[in-house]
């Protein structure tokens, strides 16, 4: 059975992180108000905390998994700050060892009775926000195809990687679909490479829709190429998002989210990155 | 002795060390004005995804001691001492930024204890999660709990946490057995991986119970029997390559 592999230290998974970090993303998400390439490396930035918490044990962080950004705008690059600058896929106990910096954010919390206080925690930044340049999707594709192919040349029976894309537009350097394709036709003997597609649109007639099986509700052309590319949902995937997030999704549902807010874009990135298998 | 009733192994998943095994047991024997005669033995199965589980476990069966209350009293009581010293060993270890955060979640473990009095031929058992009870008489397993059935198993189980406030609901999910027991009976305590392949065979009426009987033993060489069974069922995926303990008590 598919995507049932052991994820374990001796044959850890990986997450790939390709990110559009084009001009546009400067602009801002509905809700809350703040650049798009903030809330995205806020999202992304809490993930990689929670993947580093969730491999923390007594002794350390166990290698259960390695993660890599793949930012593309001006440039083409691994997009990590600090320590691990210019690494491509980096062990998560690397990644917990290495933040670029911790601040300290404020979050409301519930004061016990009835009312909120602000508590004051620890924020690593691993990765920073950019908005610059064109939308080289294409390309970013080609590199993300070399990053996995190697993985799994090196871990031929782990847990498929997994892809997440987050974009907020048209590609400038031709249509990815081919390049997409091959990189989700790369497979571990556990199964193919898992692509999920998130897309921030700017067309006013994109409303939110997530984890559709079709493309009824999509607006245009871009949404509908996004979401033909991206995996479908694997059946533990289905089962957490049904469970532990209410939403109502199908074993034909694919990882693909049109104009969600932070908190479903986080969401997102939650389901995608919970294989079931950690050992 | 009384304790030579109870074989007991305690086997890492595969690739983990023997200290980094989460799994934990613990049989105390006690005698009372000569006469009553008690077993208590309790396993205990930390969750892999929280830290610090290996403490909290060992601290479950440890102190499943000499108790007169009520099972389910007797255990919600003692957690309330238990939280404090799980509390008290994180908080005198130096823990990076990470370490404290999934500190600050708790540790999570499954859990099974069971009383057995060897004088009024009976037991209680108390359990939580997927840690599995079984009372096989006359090759049949006339009781198991908690799970009913092996289709149940993987179904993200409510478990025993170290910090209270992940806990609400606890007592509704303890789960409470008793029964009288006679010669001949056994009583088999695993923790899930080794109680999904148990029940498995038994709902296709293949007996479990003669191959793990086969396979106990207190020597070394017996010992590396068990183990080279469990590592070619673990291959053959039979059994979940998970941490592995296992109590049979004969009577």
């Amino acid at each position: 059975m598919a995507y049932s592999a052991e994820i374990s230290r001796q044959n850890p998974s990986c997450f790939l992180f390709v990110i559009d970090q084009s001009g546009s993303m400067g602009d801002n998400f509905s809700n809350p108000p703040k650049p798009k390439a903030q809330g995205v490396s806020d999202a992304i930035n809490k993930l990689l905390s929670n993947l580093v918490i969730k491999c923390a044990k007594s002794e350390g962080v166990r290698d259960y998994y390695y993660v890599g950004v793949l930012g593309y705008g001006k440039d083409i690059a691994p997009a990590f700050s600090g320590a691990i600058a210019g690494k491509d896929l980096v062990s998560i106990s690397e990644i917990a060892n290495n933040p670029a910096r911790i601040e300290e954010r404020v979050k409301k919390v519930d004061d016990g009775a009835g009312g909120l206080v602000d508590q004051t925690i620890k924020f690593p930044i691993w990765f920073d926000p950019t908005a610059n340049g064109g939308t080289p999707m294409t390309q970013a594709f080609q590199q993300a195809y070399q990053i996995i192919d190697n993985w799994i040349k090196q871990h031929p029976d782990c847990f498929p990687p997994t892809v997440i894309h987050i974009t907020d537009g048209e590609s400038t350097d031709g249509n990815p679909s081919n390049e997409m394709q091959n990189l989700t036709n790369l497979a571990s003997s556990d199964g193919n490479v898992l692509l999920f597609n998130l897309h921030l649109s700017d067309n006013p007639n994109a409303r939110t829709v997530e984890f559709p099986s079709n493309t009824e509700v999509l607006p245009d052309q871009y949404s509908e190429m996004l979401f033909k590319a991206a995996s479908k949902l694997t059946p533990f995937m289905v089962d957490i998002a049904k469970k532990e997030y209410n939403l109502n999704v199908s074993e034909n549902s694919k990882g693909f989210v049109l104009n969600g807010d932070l908190a479903l874009i986080i969401t997102a990135l939650e389901i995608g990155t919970r294989p079931s298998n950690l050992r | 002795m009384l304790k030579d009733k109870v074989f007991h192994i305690v086997i890492p998943k595969q690739g983990n060390s023997e200290q980094e095994c989460e799994d934990s047991i613990s049989i105390q024997a006690t005698k009372k004005q000569n006469k009553r005669i008690r077993l208590r033995v309790a396993i205990a199965d930390g969750a892999t995804e929280s830290s610090f589980a290996k403490e909290w476990s060992d601290l479950l069966t440890k102190s499943f001691n000499k108790s007169k209350l009520p099972l389910k009293e007797y255990l919600l009581t003692s957690l309330l001492e238990l939280r404090k010293k799980w509390t008290t060993l994180i908080q005198d270890k130096p823990l990076p930024w990470y370490a404290q955060e999934k500190a600050e979640n708790g540790a999570f473990s499954a859990f099974l204890g069971v009383r057995l009095d060897f004088e009024k031929h009976s037991y209680e058992a108390i359990a939580i999660g997927d840690c599995c009870f079984f009372h096989v008489r006359k090759e049949t397993v006339i009781k198991q709990f908690p799970v009913k059935n092996a289709l149940d198993f993987g179904n993200n189980p409510y478990l025993i946490s170290s910090k209270q406030s992940k806990n609400i609901e606890l007592e509704n999910y303890l789960i409470e057995v008793s029964d009288t027991l006679i010669k001949g009976d056994i009583i088999f305590m695993m923790s899930d991986a080794l109680a999904h392949w148990f029940m498995k065979n038994n709902e296709l009426n293949e007996h479990p119970w003669n191959i793990l009987l086969g396979l106990k033993g207190k020597t070394k060489e017996e010992r590396q029997r068990f183990i080279s069974w469990l590592t070619e069922q673990r291959a053959l995926k039979e059994i979940k390559n998970d941490d592995v303990v296992l109590a049979i008590i004969e009577l």
